[in-house]
């Protein structure tokens, strides 16, 4: 219904078909059913290659028109007599060396066996030039054309009533490059691309064990977009795997091209402006969350994978913290947590403390703020609205530019504009101390979705603090931990192990204590294998004796 | 649906009830930082409001000392029965709210009449901005003038009495005295609120004095030395020091502090009254051969008797005028509520008893 709806506002009215378009699109009608009238006089049947070549010509280009991607080349295989055949394959998703080879193969009389006329010699000679691996036969149109479009290339030998698929796919990608968004500073540094295989390689060539499997889907009607579901057998919980299979194959959406279209369908809260699922592009997250018990789900054209269940501490989380020390871990993760809490905090509080509740405030820092405020014309929350948008919009220009152009926007917006409203009188300069901060703050999230949220929250604060002071960040903040304490995904408690209280998994919450330490894994998440390793036992002393003797 | 339904009724209720339409913001108040009550004409109260000028508040803002000659602050006044009537008075003169959530000190005329005083007092018992932390001092001068002063250090005179009181352990006798503390010995009998004297000495603040009020009104003065003494009896000495002769030549023990316990003794139909006071301090003036442990013990018995000798004179000048300050009696009348009615009397004819013990813990850098 939606799709075909007209937008209500339309400038002019659509074009009015002419007789040339009709005769056009007559003509195209008739093209198609000659091509399905062949395949029916033939098989008594449309869902089936007919044997024929120039038959399964007209119905492929009664398909694609003259769609200048799908290349039909005609051939005359090297049999004697020479049987005609035509090869289809989409330019720009097969590889050029490999089908001139297997063309200059089935084209080589030398190479070709003699024939004897019937199907089955023809299948048997064409078998015998083809290479041994990647290549199936089928006969269904629907089966055939699916693979065509995901780079199979497709050839028809007249005679018989199927076609081979050659895997002589090569698709455009670029090389795995480094994480761009989850960016660390020691560790491996390995990003997922936008080829499914490569993906699944990737995961595969870091989890030497058959335990590791992929299930795949197919989702979009129309795009046909291979969704992976990455888990390790006898490790993650069969029920999860289960759920999740059955939530992928019940997708029904006419395309597919990201991870985050499939990931709404999954974790069962669409609504929530919370992350449920934690989206990366690194591959050793992805393998450190499989061997936690989680699932992954990795999207054919998508670099960024995800992974679920998730609790709130898992946005907190990043390479960093498993590359470093546990003191360094640590303290990187308090500081994030400090972050949050900044970021969420400090300018609601500002607007609390001197718009409504002036008296909890320090008489000294009152009379500094009373002096900076003087002149400015507008209150405290509008300075900070005023203020949020332009690093919103400085945020969101700097997103849309080339690295070096949103480079110098940052700095320029930062001090040409914060020093001008300043002199300006429009914003006083705490505020400019406050602001920053406060975006300083969200951003040391290291999961961009979770900041996203905290920035709407952020937002209710600024309200609450403005309509009821202390009392309003208070009764959000209480407002708030009781919705993420009510929320869950696969049983999973969101802000485990805080609520509930799950004291043997702070070691990797708040801090990160030492990882020999860490020997269970998170058992909100029911795996199979409670354990990650043995408990560490104290190294024996050892004397390094010198065996070059005592030279005194 | 309905959920979302509820949810923006109980915002949009939250927003209504809570009293957020008359909220300003800071630079729209008129921030009072001392309120001076004095005696006005007609037996009203005339009340001042001390606030600060622009131009002080912009020197703060940018770290720097405002111009010579500029006053810091400037007063606003009002005459009424009662202080909200004169505050309400005095808002007519003020563009801003006048705001009394930051105010750091109240200084009340020591001529104001008892039923006055008490009219004062029950105000900011019940005046809902203030925390009730704010300062309270009493000056025998008109207040006005006090509240005009400038303090030397050129900083705002309500942040100078913050500094002042504040800082518990800087002062020789720390006199901080907040409405809470003076509220709740209002309404107790027999005991008496006291408060600090504010006084001009050379243009500047001097608080060295305590004033004693009973009934609402000032009953006796102590002089500096006796505020001294005062001081270890109700543990707010911290900087006191004391000269003694040993061998001829003046020794001088300071940094004295102490920790008293009082008791109150029924003895044959009257009340025996009985402090101990554990008093502490450094000698620093000994010459170094002198500094034996017969010396140090002279010396200990020297300052407990002196301190013994001075507090029981001051109990006794207390008791003659039926003032107790130090609060002997309060304890006992919990227990005993059927003596309440002849506390007074009890507390006149009680016999008074005061034990020092005194422990030198250093002797300067020779130990």
């Amino acid at each position: 219904m939606g799709r075909n709806r007209r937008a209500p506002h339309s400038p002019s009215p659509p074009p009015q078909p002419t007789v040339r378009d009709m005769q056009g699109s007559a003509s195209r009608l008739a093209e198609r059913l000659n091509a399905y009238l062949a395949d029916l006089a033939a098989r008594g049947e449309l869902g089936r290659a007919t044997g024929s070549v120039d038959a399964a010509q007209a119905r492929i280009r009664s398909l694609f028109g003259m769609s200048p991607d799908i290349e039909l080349r005609q051939l005359r295989l090297g049999f004697d007599p020479a049987r005609p055949a035509l090869l289809v394959y989409v330019d720009g998703m097969t590889g050029q060396d490999m089908l001139a080879a297997t063309i200059a193969r089935l084209q080589d009389p030398a190479k070709a066996p003699l024939a004897e006329g019937s199907a089955e010699a023809a299948v048997a000679a064409v078998q015998s030039l083809l290479p041994m691996g990647g290549v199936q036969r089928d006969d269904r149109w629907q089966a055939l054309l699916t693979q065509l479009l995901s780079g199979t290339t497709l050839l028809f030998v007249e005679g018989v009533e199927a076609a081979w698929m050659l895997d002589a796919t090569e698709l455009p990608a670029r090389a795995a490059g480094r994480p761009q968004s989850e960016v660390s500073i020691k560790g491996p540094q390995e990003a997922f691309n936008e080829v499914l295989l490569t993906n699944l390689a990737q995961i595969r060539h870091r989890i030497h064990d058959p335990r590791l499997e992929f299930e795949t889907c197919t989702l979009g009607s129309y795009t046909r977009t291979t969704v992976a579901l990455a888990y390790v057998r006898g490790l993650t919980n069969p029920d999860l795997v289960t759920t999740v299979l059955h939530r992928l194959q019940a997708i029904d959406r006419d395309y597919v091209q990201y991870a985050s279209e499939v990931s709404p369908y999954l974790h069962g809260h669409p609504r929530t402006m919370f992350p449920m699922v934690r989206g990366t592009e690194r591959v050793d997250w992805v393998v450190r969350d499989l061997m936690n018990g989680k699932v992954a789900v990795l999207v054919d054209s998508d670099p960024f994978a995800f992974t679920m269940p998730v609790s709130v501490m898992d946005f907190f989380q990043t390479t960093q913290d498993y590359v470093f020390s546990a003191w360094e871990a640590s303290l990187v993760r308090i500081v994030r947590l400090l972050g949050v809490f900044v970021g969420l905090y400090l300018m609601p509080l500002y607007i609390a403390l001197f718009s409504v509740n002036p008296e909890l405030v320090p008489t000294k820092l009152v009379l500094t703020v009373a002096g900076a405020r003087q002149h400015i014309p507008f209150p405290p929350v509008m300075e900070v609205a005023i203020m949020w948008i332009i690093i919103e919009l400085l945020r969101e220009a700097a997103n849309r530019l080339p690295q070096p152009l949103s480079t110098t926007l940052g700095t320029v917006g930062a001090v040409v504009v914060g020093t001008a409203i300043v002199k300006a009188a429009i914003v006083d300069p705490i505020m400019i101390v406050l602001v920053t901060l406060s975006a300083i703050g969200l951003y040391t999230i290291p999961a961009y979705e979770m900041g996203a949220a905290l920035r709407w929250m952020f937002w209710i604060m600024v309200v609450g603090a403005s309509v009821l002071g202390v009392y309003g960040i208070l009764l959000v903040s209480v407002a708030l931990i009781g919705y993420l304490s009510a929320l869950e995904t696969f049983g999973v408690p969101y802000l485990a192990p805080f609520a509930p209280l799950i004291p043997n998994q702070f070691g990797d919450s708040l801090i990160r204590v030492p990882l020999p330490w860490l020997q269970r894994r998170p058992v909100t998440n029911r795996t199979l294998d409670p354990w990650k390793s043995a408990p560490p036992k104290a190294p024996q002393p050892v004397e390094i004796k010198n065996l070059q003797g005592d030279r005194s | 649906m309905r959920r979302a339904l509820f949810a923006a009724v109980l915002v949009l209720v939250s927003a209504l009830l809570g009293g957020c339409w008359d909220d300003r913001s800071i630079e729209h108040r008129a921030i009072v930082l001392i309120i001076g009550i004095d005696q006005g004409p007609d037996q009203q109260l005339m009340v001042h409001f001390q606030v600060p000028t622009s131009q002080a508040l912009s020197s703060l803002s940018v770290s720097s000392t405002p111009s010579a000659g500029t006053p810091s602050a400037y007063v606003v006044s009002g005459t009424g029965r009662t202080v909200a009537e004169a505050m309400t008075q005095a808002q007519g003169k003020v563009s801003g709210d006048l705001y009394l959530g930051q105010t750091q000190a109240i200084i009340l005329s020591s001529h104001l009449p008892a039923p006055q005083f008490a009219s004062v007092v029950n105000f900011f018992a019940r005046m809902g901005p203030m925390d009730k932390t704010a300062f309270v001092a009493v000056t025998p001068e008109p207040v006005a003038q006090v509240m005009q002063r400038q303090p030397q250090e050129g900083m705002l005179a309500a942040l100078y009495l913050n500094s002042l009181f504040s800082c518990r352990r800087c002062q020789e006798v720390d006199l901080t005295r907040t409405v809470w503390a003076m509220e709740m010995r209002a309404q107790a009998p027999v005991t008496a609120i006291w408060l600090p004297l504010l006084k001009d000495k050379d243009a500047n603040y001097q608080v060295n004095e305590v004033a004693i009020y009973q009934g609402g009104r000032p009953v006796m003065t102590l002089t500096p030395e006796q505020t001294v003494y005062f001081g270890y009896m109700i543990n707010a000495t911290s900087k006191a020091a004391m000269v003694f002769p040993l061998h001829g030549s003046p020794v001088s023990v300071r940094a004295l502090s102490s920790s008293t316990s009082t008791r109150v003794l029924a003895q044959g139909g009257g009340l025996h009254l009985r402090a101990d006071l554990k008093v502490q301090g450094i000698v620093d003036t000994l010459a170094p051969g002198e500094a034996t442990l017969a010396n140090l013990r002279t010396l200990q018995n020297e300052v407990s008797q002196g301190i013994a000798i001075q507090e029981l004179a001051l109990l006794r000048s207390m008791q003659q005028q039926g003032v107790d300050p130090v609060g002997f009696m309060a304890p006992y009348l919990w227990q005993h509520q059927e003596l309440t009615p002849k506390a007074e009397a009890l507390y006149r004819s009680a016999s008074l008893e005061v034990r020092v013990h005194t422990r030198i813990i250093g002797v300067g850098d020779v130990l």
